[in-house]
């Protein structure tokens, strides 16, 4: 089912759909407006004012003598769904007596304003936008029956479904023997709803209700939530369902819609407890955004420019087809397209014409693509560990800051003196050079070719002195080590030539003999700060001018 | 210097070879980030000059660009100095 454009509904005869499709985004929602006879209804309205406007100009258009019920169904309270109904856009041209049904704990957010249930706060949108025009009614309330009468003997049943579960329904009647059926789906909010009409099920969000940056909204319940997921994929497969309209995003079909819900019960299951994504989370995790937008655009240029570095050496010896084969290894083209895509974004966000929610929300599609492209690639052979695996760590951390999961941190007792010690060695050694075993051998000898030239001896022109004794601390120690390499790699590549290591107990001071305002500035150290406070460690910059910093640790 | 306006610069290289050009100064004081397509476009250039026996000098880098280039091994290909009347100095000298 594509967007703008006429359907017969399968399984109810003389009924049209069309639908507004959208890029999915969190703004606004899709609707669709469904044409019966004697009745038109639309699912989920949104919030953009083009998109309201034209709907309700169609609901003139198709209401033809006026005679027609209109009714909007919701299925759930949250502003893109709904906020251009609520703002009382086009008022003007609704038709009279016209209803709005929600299930009863969404239509109780919306009589009482609740800015938090509806996400009104998140979006930083005005709640109460206006005086609600439209009559609201509650649909599936189990526990107020004469509230939950939409129409004249309908109200909340309940049905078995998978082996020991159960879900509320509700008949809606729409005439000449057809009806929209309502199913209770919690989990995303209290009051997710999915429709069923003919052969299609409205499914509002419920089909990415576990994506990160979606995940643990107010209101989000995970074991609502697996129930939730269980039912739906026993209603898809036994009430003859053929497709799937999501409130964003393209039509799904039947087997794709039970493939998504088993993924999506599966990591319902795997997770623990979130942090609710309220309006300070939101900004956390924006704020998360831009820094690792940053770190990841500094990142990626490094690793693309070793690559185009040692491809430029072997071409100069006449290594062409083992050129090619290291320039392949990253699809960065990809990875710069869509950092730039991003970069654009978060202009558009330090313009004020993108909300927070949205930066976080691309920043969630921009590093999870860029992970698929960077997971699958084989850089170890021809590039540090510390940069390939704090690349990994920054992308894998911000999408778990993302879920509201807690980090994988394992904290151990551990020797600090060691801990840096491996560090600095790592940092100066020659990678091992078996060139001269292997002359004989051509695949081998490329391969250490490549690894010869790719070692980029960025401590070389750089005086390292450790000194001091350290004592037993208590951290995690592949998060301390990733990130004191991170900060290495930082002062190697800015004017430094002289950096002193000084151990005190569990206490490391990290000395240079420049100013490093302009390299190592405060988003750069908020984003190491981040990274030493997950491995159990403090930094704080004692001075900028002859940068200078320390690093507490825990004790045991 | 990013994907979507790296175009510029692989044009403004691609002028100047069909200008004939063989010493290029290459001012980067406006440069605040340089992507993976802006090193690919300086090392296309830099072969390029190269290949005519001519010389390509970058003068100005901002920390950020240098961090790039010095942690990514470009710092030995290219010719960086600190500023122009250093560039225009090694241009006319002739780099080592």
């Amino acid at each position: 089912m594509k967007d703008h454009a006429w359907y017969d509904v399968p399984g109810a005869p003389g009924v049209r759909i069309f639908p507004f499709i959208r890029k999915p985004d969190v703004v606004c929602c899709n609707s669709y407006i469904i044409k019966a006879p004697g009745h038109i209804m639309v699912i989920d309205p949104g919030a953009d004012q083009t998109q309201m406007e034209e709907i309700l100009r169609m609901l003139r258009d198709l209401s033809g003598d006026g005679m027609e019920r209109v009714t909007f169904f919701l299925t759930h309270c949250h502003v893109d769904h709904c906020y251009a109904l609520m703002k009382g856009i086009g008022t003007s041209m609704m038709p009279d007596g016209v209803i709005m049904l929600a299930q009863a704990e969404g239509a109780k957010a919306l009589r009482e304003y609740d800015e938090d249930v509806t996400q009104a706060r998140v979006m930083g949108w005005d709640f109460p936008p206006v005086e609600l025009q439209v009559e609201l009614r509650s649909l599936l309330t189990g526990d107020m029956p004469d509230e939950g009468k939409v129409v004249q003997s309908t109200q909340m049943q309940e049905m078995g479904t998978a082996e020991g579960m159960k879900i509320g329904y509700q008949r809606i009647p729409l005439g000449e023997g057809l009806e929209m059926v309502a199913y209770h789906t919690p989990g995303h909010s209290p009051d997710s709803v999915c429709y069923r009409l003919g052969r299609l099920m409205f499914t509002g969000d419920l089909l990415f209700a576990t994506d990160p940056g979606i995940m643990g909204s107010v209101g989000w319940d995970r074991d609502a939530m697996e129930s939730s997921i269980r039912n739906a994929s026993w209603l898809l497969e036994h009430e003859g369902i053929e497709l799937c309209l999501p409130g964003h995003g393209y039509c799904v079909e039947t087997a794709k819609a039970r493939t998504m819900l088993e993924r999506m019960l599966k990591e319902v299951r795997n997770i623990g407890a979130i942090k609710t994504k309220d309006a300070e989370r939101i900004r956390f995790t924006s704020n998360y955004a831009l820094d690792m937008l940053e770190e990841a655009n500094e990142n990626f240029s490094v690793i693309a420019g070793r690559l185009y570095y040692l491809a430029y050496h072997l071409e100069d010896l006449e290594e062409g087809s083992e050129a090619r084969k290291y320039l392949d290894m990253l699809e960065h083209d990809r990875i710069d397209e869509m950092l730039t895509s991003f970069n654009r974004f978060v202009e558009e966000f330090h313009a004020g014409r993108k909300l927070q929610l949205q930066v976080t929300m691309k920043a969630v599609q921009t590093m999870n693509s860029i992970n698929a492209i960077f997971k699958g690639s084989d850089l170890e052979a021809v590039m540090d560990r510390s940069l390939i695996s704090g690349t990994s760590r920054l992308l894998k951390d911000f999408m778990n800051a993302v879920k509201g999961i807690e980090l994988d941190v394992v904290h151990e007792e551990r020797d600090l003196r060691s801990l840096v010690q491996e560090i600095v060695e790592d940092q100066t050694a020659r990678p091992e050079d078996d060139i001269m075993d292997c002359l004989d051998d051509p695949e081998r000898y490329a391969s250490a070719l490549a690894r010869r030239i790719a070692h980029i001896p960025v401590f070389d022109d750089i005086e390292l002195h450790l000194e001091g004794d350290g004592a037993t601390t208590m951290l995690d120690p592949k998060r301390f080590q990733d990130s004191l390499s991170g900060l290495f790699l930082d002062l190697a590549g800015s004017d430094v030539k002289k950096i002193v290591l000084r151990l005190d107990g569990t206490s490391l001071e990290i000395g240079t003999d420049v100013d490093l305002s302009s390299t190592v500035g405060e988003k750069k150290v908020r984003a190491l700060s981040r990274r030493f406070e997950l491995a159990g460690a403090k930094l704080s910059v004692i001075d900028g001018a002859h940068w200078h910093c320390r690093i507490e640790c825990d004790r045991p | 210097m990013d994907s979507s306006s790296v175009g510029v610069m692989d044009d403004a290289f691609r002028q100047a070879f069909s200008d004939g050009a063989l010493s290029l100064l290459v001012d980067m004081s406006r440069v605040e980030y340089i992507s993976s397509g802006g090193l690919r476009s300086f090392l296309l250039g830099f072969k390029e000059i190269k290949k005519k026996e001519g010389k390509m000098v970058l003068c100005a880098l901002s920390p950020s660009v240098s961090k790039v280039f010095k942690l990514s091994g470009f710092n030995t290909i290219f010719d960086i100095v600190p500023g122009r009347e250093d560039a225009l100095v090694k241009l006319r000298l002739g780099s080592p």
